[in-house]
């Protein structure tokens, strides 16, 4: 570990050797400034919950569900339980009415038919109009006698009538067709009803639970002790559903029976039909909860189209901050739940919840889809920054580039450069200025100075023996007053020379001229004169 | 040069004022100098000693003046290079290889062009 950070050392330390491309070591720091806004925008988005934001808005979305789905099946629920009790009201009071005109107790209605029949053909109305008005599939009573306590199977078999839709389907659930499922079928010959394909004479009570118990232990009031049974098989038919369980009491505080109605898994599935949204198809599920399970074989689950459910898992509750997981072993559900109170006294504790249930794969399709875009959109935005990294660092050197092409080709530039970056423009007159003065030094002259010098040496050409003659003396450092007398001629003479020496050498003065000498001897080319 | 033209000037002084002169030797025209008025013109020795001062006097402010005499010649005069002649600025010529007066130029077929003309 040591050894791989020595070489690392080793392998930075020889990096910053090596000379860089302004442009890339721009492009180098744009990127780096690049990354580094980059994650700190994906850490504040992270910590804002923006990428956490699809859990919220689904327990936002599925608590409004739950929340409707709730109300919905309380009301729902409630109602039935309102009607049933009603109903076992009035059947009571029609079968009491029964027994006191034959004078008989139900007891004694075992093992006689006819009395059954006048019994249930008071009931018949009352369970039919129940069923006609209540929201269910179907309506029943079953009065504690039977026809024939000497069979084997007497003391679960119970008389009395269930009436039940028979053609339910979705596409015409406000017209179904009324069939007798249980009853004697003098009744149905007289009321013109068609008999269940799996119709029977009796009740078996032992595929009602608690069923039995509630007609041996009567509660004082029907109120006081009613119950939604389990999802139980309905006999010899493929069908399953709840029965609401209502005691039917007599005045002196016997049990007549019970009577309910009767919410078949088919019926709630039409009733109940899944909610499409973008996380997926929500179901909404009626279950018991036992040991941290849904039980949706005891319960009854609405529609489940566009899921894998088949109504009869245990899912296991994995508690969620912001949903719950419902994991059946081989599909995972991702949804809430409500408990819900829908029997009352019942010793059992037995508790029911409301439950909305989303698969988990349309959920994690829908956030990988999320995820994709973000992802799709962070490189996006990453490209188009790095674009603009390369550009804005390309823009940046290019003056840079330009002045040091033109430093190239032209060597020290006579006007000075503008690159547009003032401490480029100050390197560059720096340099020239330096790169002159060393010129200067090694007896260079500035261009446009040789090229006077020239333009004055070349000139002198143009002077007679005789001027070249004074000038000459001015070279060897005499004034003007000296002439006379080492030349001999006078003063006139000498004027009358340096005036035709100005004008050809091209000088005002004779301060011009001894200027031009004094620069020509310092640069060395004094002989070209003379 | 100054001492050249100061051996030919001829002295043109009187008892008021110094004056000086010299002829081109081409032409022949004289050029006389500024007069030099003597310090003590006019006034009258009273005594031998004193004439004896004053002509002392005289001669110094006399050799003075020549002095100025042939610098101010030198504003005028040139000895020719041929023919070592002094030759005033008219008959001395400016010309391309070498000054010279103006029979001189004449004699060595030279054109020039006269300093004063």
């Amino acid at each position: 570990m040591l050894a791989k950070l020595k070489e690392l050392r080793a392998l930075n330390a020889f990096a910053k050797k090596q000379s860089v491309g302004m442009q890339k070591k721009l492009m180098l720091y744009w990127v780096s400034m690049v990354l580094v806004i980059f994650a700190a925008v994906i850490l504040l988005m992270s910590v804002a919950g923006i990428f956490s934001r699809n859990d919220e808005q689904l327990h936002e979305v599925m608590e409004l569900q739950l929340k409707n789905t709730l109300d919905n099946l309380t009301g729902h629920l409630d109602r039935l339980t309102a009607q049933s009790l009603q109903l076992s009201k009035e059947l009571s009071r029609d079968i009491e009415a029964v027994l006191v005109q034959e004078g008989m107790s139900l007891q004694e209605v075992n093992d006689d038919p006819d009395l059954l029949l006048r019994l249930q053909e008071a009931m018949y109305p009352l369970i039919n109009t129940a069923l006609q008005t209540s929201n269910c599939n179907g309506a029943y009573a079953i009065l504690d006698a039977t026809t024939n306590t000497g069979l084997e199977f007497a003391d679960h078999s119970r008389s009395g009538v269930h009436l039940r839709y028979a053609n339910l389907n979705a596409s015409s659930p406000v017209s179904p067709t009324v069939v007798y499922f249980r009853g004697i079928p003098d009744i149905a010959r007289q009321k013109n009803l068609e008999l269940h394909n799996r119709w029977n004479l009796e009740f078996d009570t032992d595929q009602i639970p608690g069923c039995r118990e509630l007609m041996d232990t009567p509660p004082d009031r029907p109120a006081q002790h009613y119950f939604w049974s389990r999802r139980v098989d309905l006999k010899d038919t493929w069908e399953s559903a709840m029965l609401l369980c209502v005691p039917i009491l007599g005045g002196d505080g016997t049990a007549y029976g019970v009577c309910g109605v009767e919410i078949s898994a088919l019926y709630f599935q039409f009733s109940y039909p899944t909610a499409e949204g973008q996380f997926g198809s929500a179901v909404t599920v009626l279950a018991p909860i036992q040991d941290g399970r849904l039980l949706l074989g005891d319960g009854l689950t609405g529609s489940v189209s566009g899921t894998y459910l088949d109504g009869q898992e245990s899912l296991v509750i994995h508690q969620g901050r912001y949903y719950n997981e419902y994991d059946s072993g081989s599909e995972g559900y991702i949804g809430l739940h409500q408990t819900i109170a829908i029997s009352r006294g019942e010793e059992e504790s037995t508790v029911w919840a409301a439950a909305i249930l989303i698969p988990q794969d349309s959920y994690a399709a829908y956030t990988a889809g999320v995820q994709k875009t973000w992802i799709i959109a962070a490189l996006g935005m990453l490209l188009a920054l790095l674009a603009l990294s390369f550009f804005l660092a390309r823009r940046f050197v290019r003056p840079i580039t330009d002045s040091l092409k033109r430093f190239q080709q032209e060597g020290i530039p006579e006007q000075a450069i503008s690159s547009g970056i003032s401490e480029v423009d100050e390197l560059a007159e720096f340099l020239n200025a330096r790169a002159r003065s060393q010129g200067l030094e090694h007896g260079e002259l500035p261009p446009n100075i040789a090229e006077l010098f020239d333009q004055f040496v070349a000139r002198k050409n143009l002077l007679t023996e005789s001027e070249r003659n004074i000038l000459r003396y001015y070279v060897d450092g005499h004034e003007i007053a000296e002439i006379p007398e080492l030349a001999f001629i006078s003063m006139s003479t000498v004027r009358k020379h340096n005036r035709s020496i100005y004008e050809k050498l091209g000088v005002a003065s004779r301060d011009e001229l001894m200027l031009y000498i004094d620069l020509l001897r310092r640069c060395g080319r004094l002989q070209e004169l003379i | 040069m100054t001492n050249l033209l100061t051996g030919y000037l001829e002295d043109r002084s009187t008892a008021q004022y110094f004056c000086f002169s010299i002829s081109c030797e081409v032409c022949g025209e004289f050029w006389y100098s500024s007069s030099v008025p003597f310090s003590k013109a006019g006034q009258a020795a009273e005594h031998r000693e004193k004439r004896e001062l004053y002509d002392a006097v005289y001669q110094r402010e006399k050799n003075r003046a020549r002095l100025a005499a042939g610098r101010e010649a030198v504003e005028r005069f040139s000895q020719c290079p041929i023919c070592r002649r002094l030759v005033c600025d008219s008959c001395f010529l400016i010309c391309d290889e070498m000054d010279m007066c103006r029979e001189c130029a004449g004699r060595l077929k030279e054109s020039g062009e006269p300093v004063a003309p």
